[in-house]
């Protein structure tokens, strides 16, 4: 029974930290100007995610050791330099995003003007990432985030036209109105949204943290291929939100106000308050994941003793890193700089990186002296090399589509 | 080590180089498509202010006081946002008109919007500006389509 209750909460905290302010910002946009005609874009993302978590999680099982740690021992100093420099830019601004994602979020709920919720945000964030217990953390706001599972009962009392949204999803074609380039701007952003590189290195350095054995493999491949496609549900459910109460009237989604408002319509004052828990616990969780990320990127190729298994006297360093980062996300955002913005330019710069990202990690896993037994099989080999193939296309395009399409504007 | 920092370096120059490609030079006229291009987009930015102030406004009793009233406010800022190059840039000689038809229908869409947002935020009736807000998104969607073409 306890095994079973840890199966579930493993499921339901995937679930529901699977979502982000990447996912939830640019869903909700896809959605108001595309319909869901992007939707296969979201499953294939959902599916790469899966691909190299899975794989990463692999090597947190059989080397005890994370990502950083072993690219940089198994490809050299260089390489993992790069890596770590291209990551640490988009974790970086990822954890911004997320930060000014939770102060919009309790503005929504307050109407407090959000720049005054910044620094106390940015002081929460820095608390649990000092204080809280991994697994506390890690559960509590995941079982919470789960409140974003109203978006799926909003788009169903919505009563959209079910035939027209499988039709948008499963044929590739553009509304009229828009250009192909801008449609491929939203592709590329949707992929980097579901498959941003922080996931992968928080992933296998909490397998770390938590210790995980072989016995756990079970229980991690339940949390990566049930948890996160269901997550990935969530993101559909999103955009088909806002398609069915944004797409007819052409408005575009430039606030995390517009995002829930389709839930307010579907299901009133409840749904808002549903919404904005969701909204609140999503960011909240995916600011600490990203701030520990940042840290533990950083500390990992420089060597230092790192983590929250560890006393943080222990690991002075990674703290101080913690701290700086958070220092630096509160700075940013004071200058006034609009968080939905920031989060455009994370998702499509986790697109750029995402190469960078994912090739040393299929390299480590291919290694048997790390691997023993657990080394890639056919399968994995085959699905991280089509992905690599697609990844490698995803990051050329991203920044000239950037620019061309003005932001996708 | 060095090779790795080149990279950076040169990947870098390659963006800055296409920001640089993206400006365009200060207060010189806009060409036909660019100026064309410019109204679509703020005038599909006023509608989409004003579709999102439609939503609030038809279901304001079942959203949120606080809800109701930010999402109202960051539709006037997104509007502000978006609007504030196109006022500032100079339109093609046989464009003044439709320019200037522009730049009203864009104040009158602010207008109309901080009145919406204001008796929102007093809990004051509605019901009046539901047709208004109706009727200047369909007025925007005909001069879209007269100046812009789409």
């Amino acid at each position: 029974m306890k095994k079973f209750f840890g199966l579930a909460l493993g499921i339901l905290t995937a679930i529901g930290g699977f979502v982000d302010i990447g996912d939830l910002v640019t869903n909700a946009q896809v959605g108001a100007r595309f319909g869901l005609s992007l939707g296969l874009v979201v499953v294939l993302g959902v599916l790469g995610i899966c691909v190299f978590a899975e794989m990463s999680g692999r090597v947190a099982v059989c080397s005890n050791r994370a990502t950083f740690d072993l690219v940089r021992e198994r490809l050299g100093p260089r390489v993992g330099l790069l890596n770590l420099v291209a990551s640490m830019i988009v974790t970086l601004l990822t954890f911004i995003a997320e930060i000014g994602g939770v102060a919009l979020a309790l503005s929504l709920a307050s109407s407090v003007n959000d720049l005054l919720i910044i620094p106390i945000v940015g002081l929460l964030v820095w608390l649990v990432l000092w204080r809280a217990r991994f697994s506390l953390m890690e559960n509590v706001l995941g079982l919470l985030g789960l409140a974003l599972v109203v978006f799926a009962v909003a788009l169903w009392k919505l009563d959209p036209s079910w035939g027209h949204l499988a039709h948008q999803t499963f044929t590739v074609a553009k509304p009229g109105d828009e250009d192909w380039m801008t449609y491929a701007y939203y592709a590329v952003a949707l992929f980097g949204a579901a498959m941003t590189p922080y996931e992968v290195f928080f992933f296998s350095s909490g397998g770390v943290e938590e210790k995980w054995t072989e016995k756990d493999l079970g229980q991690m491949r339940a949390n990566v291929f049930v948890g996160f496609p269901l997550g990935g549900l969530l993101s559909l459910a999103i955009a088909g939100c806002t398609a069915t109460v944004f797409g007819p009237l052409d408005v575009q989604v430039d606030a995390l106000s517009q995002v829930g408002l389709p839930v307010g319509v579907a299901l009133g004052k409840i749904g808002i308050a549903i919404v904005l828990v969701g909204f609140v616990a999503a960011t909240f969780g995916a600011a600490c994941e990203t701030g520990l990320s940042v840290g533990y990127s950083l500390a990992q190729y420089l060597g230092w003793q790192w983590g929250k298994f560890v006393r943080p006297d222990e690991a002075t360093r990674f703290h101080v890193v913690l701290v700086l980062a958070t220092m630096l996300g509160v700075a940013v955002l004071m200058t006034g700089v609009d968080p939905i913005m920031v989060t455009e330019i994370s998702v499509v710069g986790s697109a750029v990186a995402l190469p960078l990202t994912y090739f040393p990690i299929l390299v480590v896993a291919n290694d048997r002296d790390y691997m023993g037994e657990h080394v890639n099989g056919t399968l994995a080999n085959a699905l991280g090399t089509v992905y690599l193939v697609v990844v490698v296309l995803a990051a050329l395009a991203a920044l000239p589509l950037l620019v061309l399409t003005g932001m996708g504007s | 080590m060095r090779r790795a920092g080149a990279l950076v370096a040169v990947l870098l120059v390659v963006l800055l180089v296409l920001l640089c490609a993206c400006t365009t030079r200060a207060g010189s006229p806009a060409g036909e498509s660019a100026w064309r291009e410019q109204a679509d987009k703020v005038l599909g930015a006023a509608m989409s202010s004003l579709g999102t102030a439609r939503v609030v406004l038809e279901n304001d009793t079942d959203l949120p006081h606080p809800y109701a009233v930010v999402t109202l406010q960051d539709a006037i800022t997104s509007l502000h946002r978006e609007s504030g190059s196109f006022l500032t840039s100079r339109p093609p000689d046989d464009r003044h008109t439709d320019n200037d038809r522009v730049v009203a229908a864009l104040g009158e869409a602010t207008t109309l919007l901080t009145r919406v947002s204001t008796a929102v935020a007093a809990n004051a009736g509605t019901a009046a500006l539901r047709e208004s807000v109706r009727k200047a998104y369909d007025d925007l969607d005909d001069l879209r389509t007269k100046v812009a073409g789409s």
